[in-house]
Order: C-alpha cells, then sequence, then structure tokens
C-alpha cells in the first residue's frame, strides 16, 4: 500500500519515451543471442554442412545429422543460454540486495546448498531426476537456512544477510570437502565432474528457459523499485519502498534462479558476477534495461562460451567455466578502463 | 515338502542342463552377455564398431580378440600400441559425444565409475547399446574378456585368451602361495601419503604375489595416510610407481633409519593380456 505513495525519480508522467530507449540494446542483444545459438547449431566436433542443418530443421536430413543437431546441439545451447541467463539476471539481484559488487549467485551458499545435495545422492548411489532432486532440494534448504538466519527484527540490513550467507557458504565448502575425502575413490570423478559444472548433463532446458522467461516478466514492473533498492535501503525506504518485502522477494527469486541453474548445469562461475557488472558499464544502471540484458546477455555469453568449450581442442572437451572467464575477463577489463577515461 | 523342494530342483537343474546342451546350436541365437551393472546386453549381430570409453576397456577388447573392431578410444589408450592409432572421442570423464555418434558404434564399452552417469545415460536413450564394465578382481578381468568375446564373435580368440589369463594369474599364486609373506606398503601417491586396501586391484596383486599388504584391512581402497603410520608398521618392502619418490617420504618422517627399498612395479602383470 505505501508503494503507491513513491514515484520514480525522472520517470514521472513520461513512461512511453523509456521503450524506444529500451528497445534497441535489448533487440540488438536478441539478435546476438539468436546468432550464436545459430552458430552453436554449425560448430561441432563433427562436420555438418549448412544444407544438412538446414535439412534436419524442416524435418528431412540423414538419421545421424538430426540426431547431432537435435539431442545434442540444440539442448545444450539452450540449456547455455537459460542458465547464463539465469546466474546474470541472478548475479544482478544479488548486487542489488546486497549493494556489494562482489556479490555473485553464489555468494549466499545456494550452489553449495546444491552441490552437497548432490554429492550426498552420488553416494547413496541415485542418479538422474533423483540426483537433481537432492541439488534442488540441497539448494532450497541452503536457502531457508539462511532466510531462517539472517530475518531478526528490526530493520533490514544486507550486512546481516551477507554475513550469513558467507558463513553458511563456507559450512557448505567444508561439508563439500570431508564428503569429498571420506568418499570411495571409485565415487570420486563423477563428483568432481558435478562439481566443475558442464552443460553436457544438462537434460531439459524448457524448466530453466521458462523460468527465466516468467522471472523476466515478473521482474519488469519491479524495476523501478529495484532502481531505488539498489541506491540504498534508507534512501528506499524514504521513497516508500517496503524494502523488507522487496528485499527478502528478490532475495527468494534469486535464490530460486541459482538452484535452477547449478541444478542443470552445476556451479558455473563468473557469468553471474561479471555479466551485471559489463552491462552497468555500457548501459548504466537501471534495473528496467539491465536485468532483460542480463538475462539475453548472460544466455549470450554462455553459449559461445560452451560452443568454444566442446569445440576447441575436440575430442577433448574443456571445462565451460574456463572459456567463460577467458572470454569475460579481458572485455571486462576493456570496459572497465574506458569507462574510468 | 522336502520331496517336492528335490523335485522341483531337479527339473530345474534338469531343464539348465538342457537349455545348456540345446544353446551352442542354436543358429539364430543373439549375442548376449551380462555386465558389470548386472544388465543383460542382446546384440543381433556381433559388434562391428565398438566405441570402448576406458583405456581399460580398450585393452580388454583387444584381449577378447575384437581389436578390429574398436573404432572409438578415449584418451591414454596406450596399450595395445595399435589402440594409439584409433579415433579418440575425449577424455573418460567428459566425452565428446558429438565426435563418439559421428563414428556410429554399435556397442558401447562403459565404464562404471568413471564416465559421466549422464552422457551414458544419453547415449542409451539415443539407442546405442552401451555394456557397462568395471572388473573388481581377477575374475571379473577374465570374464569381461569372454563376455566382450561373445559380444563380437571372437570366442574363438576371446576363451582361450581369458584361460590363459586365468592360468597365469593361477602360476603366480601357486608360486608364492608356501613361501612366507613379505609386509608389504604400497604407495600410490607422495604427497599426501596414498595406499590401497586389499579391495583394490594391486592390492590383491600384492597379496597374490605372496605380500602382505599392510594397509590391507582400511576402509577406503585409497586411504590416505599419516606417514608415521607406514613407517610404524615397519614393511619389509615399499613398493611405488615409478614416478614417486620414495626416499623423500622417507625423509620428510625425519631421521628415521628405514632403508627403502625400490621394488619393480607389480601392476605391470595386471594388464600383461595376451
Amino acid at each position: 500500500m505505501r508503494t503507491t505513495r513513491y514515484r520514480p525519480p525522472g520517470d514521472a508522467g513520461r513512461a512511453s519515451p523509456v521503450m524506444p530507449r529500451f528497445a534497441l540494446p535489448l533487440i540488438v542483444l536478441a539478435l546476438l543471442a539468436v546468432l550464436a545459438i545459430g552458430g552453436a547449431m554449425i560448430v561441432g566436433s563433427a562436420t555438418l554442412g549448412l544444407e544438412q542443418l538446414a535439412a534436419v530443421f524442416v524435418g528431412q536430413g540423414e538419421p545421424l545429422a538430426h540426431t547431432l543437431v537435435m539431442e545434442l546441439r540444440l539442448p545444450r545451447a539452450l540449456s547455455a543460454f537459460a542458465v547464463g541467463g539465469l546466474l546474470a539476471v541472478a548475479g544482478a539481484l544479488m548486487q542489488i540486495l546486497l549493494r556489494n559488487p562482489l556479490a555473485d549467485p553464489y555468494v549466499l551458499g545456494i550452489s553449495g546448498g546444491a552441490a552437497v545435495g548432490a554429492l550426498a545422492a552420488m553416494l547413496a548411489g541415485l542418479g538422474g531426476v533423483l540426483l537433481s532432486g537432492s541439488a534442488f532440494g540441497g539448494a532450497l534448504l541452503s536457502m531457508l537456512l539462511v532466510f531462517a538466519l539472517a530475518r531478526g527484527e528490526g530493520s533490514w540490513t544486507p550486512s546481516r544477510l551477507l554475513l550469513t550467507g558467507v558463513v553458511v557458504a563456507s559450512g557448505w565448502g567444508a561439508v563439500i570437502t570431508l564428503l569429498l575425502s571420506l568418499s570411495p575413490t571409485q565415487a570420486l570423478p563423477g563428483m568432481l565432474f558435478w562439481l566443475m559444472g558442464d552443460l553436457s548433463y544438462a537434460r531439459a532446458p524448457w524448466v530453466p528457459l521458462t523460468l527465466l522467461l516468467l522471472v523476466c516478466l515478473l521482474l519488469m514492473p519491479l524495476g523501478r523499485h529495484l532502481n531505488v533498492l539498489a541506491r540504498g535501503p534508507m534512501q528506499a525506504a524514504s521513497l516508500g519502498v517496503d524494502v523488507r518485502w522487496l528485499s527478502w522477494g528478490i532475495y527468494l527469486i534469486a535464490s530460486l534462479l541459482t538452484a535452477t541453474a547449478v541444478t542443470s548445469a552445476g556451479t558455473i562461475g563468473f557469468v553471474g558476477l561479471v555479466v551485471p557488472h559489463m552491462l552497468r558499464l555500457v548501459l548504466g544502471n537501471d534495473q528496467r534495461l539491465i536485468l532483460p540484458a542480463c538475462a539475453l546477455s548472460g544466455g549470450l555469453l554462455l553459449v559461445v562460451a560452451d560452443t568454444l568449450a566442446r569445440s576447441v581442442i575436440a575430442p577433448e572437451q574443456l571445462p565451460v567455466g574456463v572459456i567463460t572467464a577467458l572470454l569475460g575477463v579481458p572485455v571486462f577489463l576493456l570496459l572497465l578502463n574506458r569507462s574510468r577515461s | 515338502m522336502a520331496n517336492k523342494a528335490f523335485t522341483s530342483a531337479l527339473c530345474s537343474g534338469l531343464a539348465g542342463l538342457l537349455l545348456a546342451a540345446c544353446l551352442p546350436m542354436n543358429a539364430d541365437a543373439s549375442y548376449c552377455a551380462i555386465d558389470d551393472l548386472g544388465e543383460q546386453l542382446c546384440l543381433e549381430a556381433p559388434a562391428q564398431r565398438i566405441a570402448a570409453l576406458s583405456p581399460g576397456a580398450t585393452e580388454l577388447a583387444f584381449a577378447a580378440g575384437a581389436g578390429e573392431q574398436v573404432v572409438a578410444v578415449v584418451a591414454h589408450s596406450d596399450y595395445p600400441p595399435e589402440a594409439e592409432k584409433l579415433s579418440s572421442v575425449g577424455d573418460h570423464q567428459r566425452i565428446d559425444l558429438e565426435a563418439l555418434l559421428s563414428l556410429q558404434p554399435d556397442l558401447v564399452i562403459g565404464w562404471v565409475s568413471g564416465n559421466p552417469p549422464a552422457q551414458l545415460e544419453k547415449l542409451a536413450a539415443l539407442g546405442l547399446s552401451v555394456f557397462y564394465l568395471e572388473p573388481q578382481h581377477f575374475e571379473g578381468i577374465a570374464s569381461a574378456i569372454e563376455r566382450l568375446a561373445s559380444l563380437t564373435d571372437s570366442e574363438t580368440q576371446g576363451y582361450p585368451a581369458a584361460d590363459d589369463f586365468r592360468n597365469q594369474m593361477a602360476a603366480l599364486e601357486a608360486r608364492y602361495a608356501d613361501l612366507e609373506p613379505v609386509s608389504v606398503f604400497y604407495q600410490v601417491w607422495e604427497t599426501p601419503l596414498m595406499s590401497v586396501n586389499d579391495e583394490n586391484f594391486i592390492g590383491q596383486i600384492i597379496s597374490l604375489c605372496g605380500g602382505d599388504n599392510i594397509m590391507g584391512e582400511q576402509t577406503r581402497q585409497v586411504p590416505r595416510l599419516n606417514p608415521e603410520v607406514a613407517i610404524a608398521e615397519n614393511p619389509a618392502a615399499i613398493v611405488t610407481g615409478v614416478t614417486a619418490k620414495i626416499t623423500a617420504t622417507g625423509s620428510s618422517i625425519g631421521g628415521n633409519t628405514l632403508s627403502f627399498q625400490r621394488l619393480p612395479m607389480i601392476i605391470s602383470f595386471l594388464f600383461r593380456l595376451p
């Protein structure tokens, strides 16, 4: 109710000119994302010509080409897009929520909880859906644990949430190390593979894709509140935003996004930390633009990185996190340097 | 009751005998074997294009007489030397599924604990025949050779090879059975110090060859140890792989007077397949 008193700064009474200003970068990013997914269809260790590819998409083509494109490349590229988008949006939300530029989707222990869930399932000999379920359950457990511990009476403080999350994350880290050192030797390769993060086992791209779309739609009307919250909880509260509700809402959404991403592809680092910063350097810090742009560029970066990871030294497959960092670090440093001058 | 049970046991026994007698004569029998997960895999025709997803599977396939049919291997498949010339489909922990599918294998030999389970499940979901292998003891190796021979219709080569392996193992056992056991510490890795227990293949080989593995009773197959434990047991011999530096471990304990003896790697017996 109190939020009705709040008028967003700068935009009062002129809502319409905002759209074209936002549309251009989003359209460019969407086109790039489509190009990247198209590229991921073409590039691979098996060489497929464009005619073969076209034949596959109109429902013809030889069975092998069909399997390669429809069963391996397309689901993997879509998963990469969804996971990258989820991580970047979650990272952007965490950075607003915690008012800390070093915040990433994993900082509050979601990935640690998911990893403990996954490793425990592997120790119990579970696989497939049960394994994903256990990872997701671990992530939710961690989310609720941090929520319960950080939720004090009195005013909302980002530092309390951050500290609680970081300590819980360290706790999960210790449990992971303990599980790894106590597990039977033959279970270790599978565990390490999961921990490294990889898109080759992402199964159903539709779940993360749908969630990404839903969350973008959900966050759109919240953009102005988020803009105010990014300036600090005190300012937001003085402008009539219900900081407590908004903060916990963001926390829950970001955690859910992270849990889904980690369950789909393990802990892929870097995307959630750096993509939001890159976009802020280029597009400014308006959350109404940054959040959908994060969804598109996080996805874009991970599709490109995964395509390279599986083809650069094929048949050897690189961990995708290596490529995201190798691509992202120079681009980010370049942007940072340019913005200073 | 007892009588009835006896009769039914007799009947099933007879049926088994009859079945066993019939099977070899059945001309259009499919090519079947039970893998190390206990699942039966039947092929309509003997496998012609084999993808071996562990270096061990490659060796076993060659030992089974199906080396010619192997079309895909993974990194580090260096034995027998012919295997090095075959197409690699990546590391055993990260298989390039695309490269693998492009080779159109009709039999994939998976490694139960070494390959990512999700990747093997994906291959099975795409309709490939996946045969899971992970021998746990010498008999498992021999039977794996036989089972691969059955799937590739090369029993005439595979079965004698398996028997030859069994005979070699039996000869080793006979040679060392009556000798006084030598207490052995096997060092897999130096920092951290790691050994093997009796369940592990290396541990089994140590026992077979007249060794008494001082870490045999450990609960984990590859226990991580404090060097003091190894020294306190005072083993008569320390065995290690060629890359490990035994002397460094000795000196790290500080001033001990144990004389470490570097013995040849026993593990070479394991892969001495015909």
